[in-house]
């Protein structure tokens, strides 16, 4: 999706690495997604359960 | 230092490149400089090299791929200008858009993410419906999105 659209901006974090990334963002399973540092989900995305939350993101 | 990618692995993300990239991509590897086993307290980035020695064996496989290693310490405004504040951490590039990145290594069972990020933005079109594509160009703020992952 941030190749489609440059107000996009997406980080993938190997949370082993970087643990004190985890505990800010509260990781205690994965895939955790988190969307504007806020909404966050666990477990694979499909696309429109992603276009969901993007939305919920910008109302 | 082993290699991470065998011959067949080699061959079967070469003949992805070529049937799937489009565009030239820049992969920027910020990261700490190789110290070949000398321990310097503050600079400890286990997976600093291997990672480099990953997107070398991997920018090897296509043409369009260019890789550029900058130490995070020395180029400080480079870094800075990328938002990037870990090491290692990838940057994917195409022209002047870079709104893609990696922090740790990818590899693994990681590896499809590096392999589909580079393909991605090489191509510039994921397999995303018309209904998503509509909602992306609509967009007026911007959005980050953050993957926990952990390799297996």
């Amino acid at each position: 999706m941030a190749v489609t659209s440059g107000k996009i901006d997406a980080e993938v974090i190997e949370v082993q690495e970087f643990p004190e990334l985890g505990r800010t963002f509260g990781v205690r399973g994965v895939p955790l997604t988190v969307i504007n540092g806020s909404i966050s989900f666990t477990g694979a995305a499909n696309e429109q359960m992603l276009v969901e939350h993007l939305k919920s993101a910008v109302e | 230092m082993t290699q991470f990618l065998n011959q067949s692995d080699s061959d079967f993300v070469k003949s992805r490149f070529e049937e799937e990239m489009v565009h030239d991509v820049r992969l920027t590897l910020f990261t700490e400089p190789d110290l070949k086993g000398l321990l310097v307290p503050g600079m400890d980035c286990e997976t600093c090299a291997p990672t480099q020695q990953l997107l070398e064996e991997v920018s090897l496989l296509s043409e369009k791929i260019q890789l550029d290693v900058v130490n995070h310490r020395e180029d400080r405004e480079l870094t800075e200008s990328y938002g990037v504040a870990r090491v290692p951490t990838i940057v994917f590039s195409r022209d002047d858009e870079s709104n893609v990145k990696y922090l740790g290594i990818p590899a693994g069972t990681e590896f499809p993410v590096l392999l589909e990020a580079i393909i991605n933005v090489s191509s510039g079109s994921p397999a995303l419906s018309e209904e998503t594509i509509s909602f992306l160009s609509s967009l007026e703020e911007e959005i980050s999105i953050k993957v926990f992952v952990t390799p297996n």
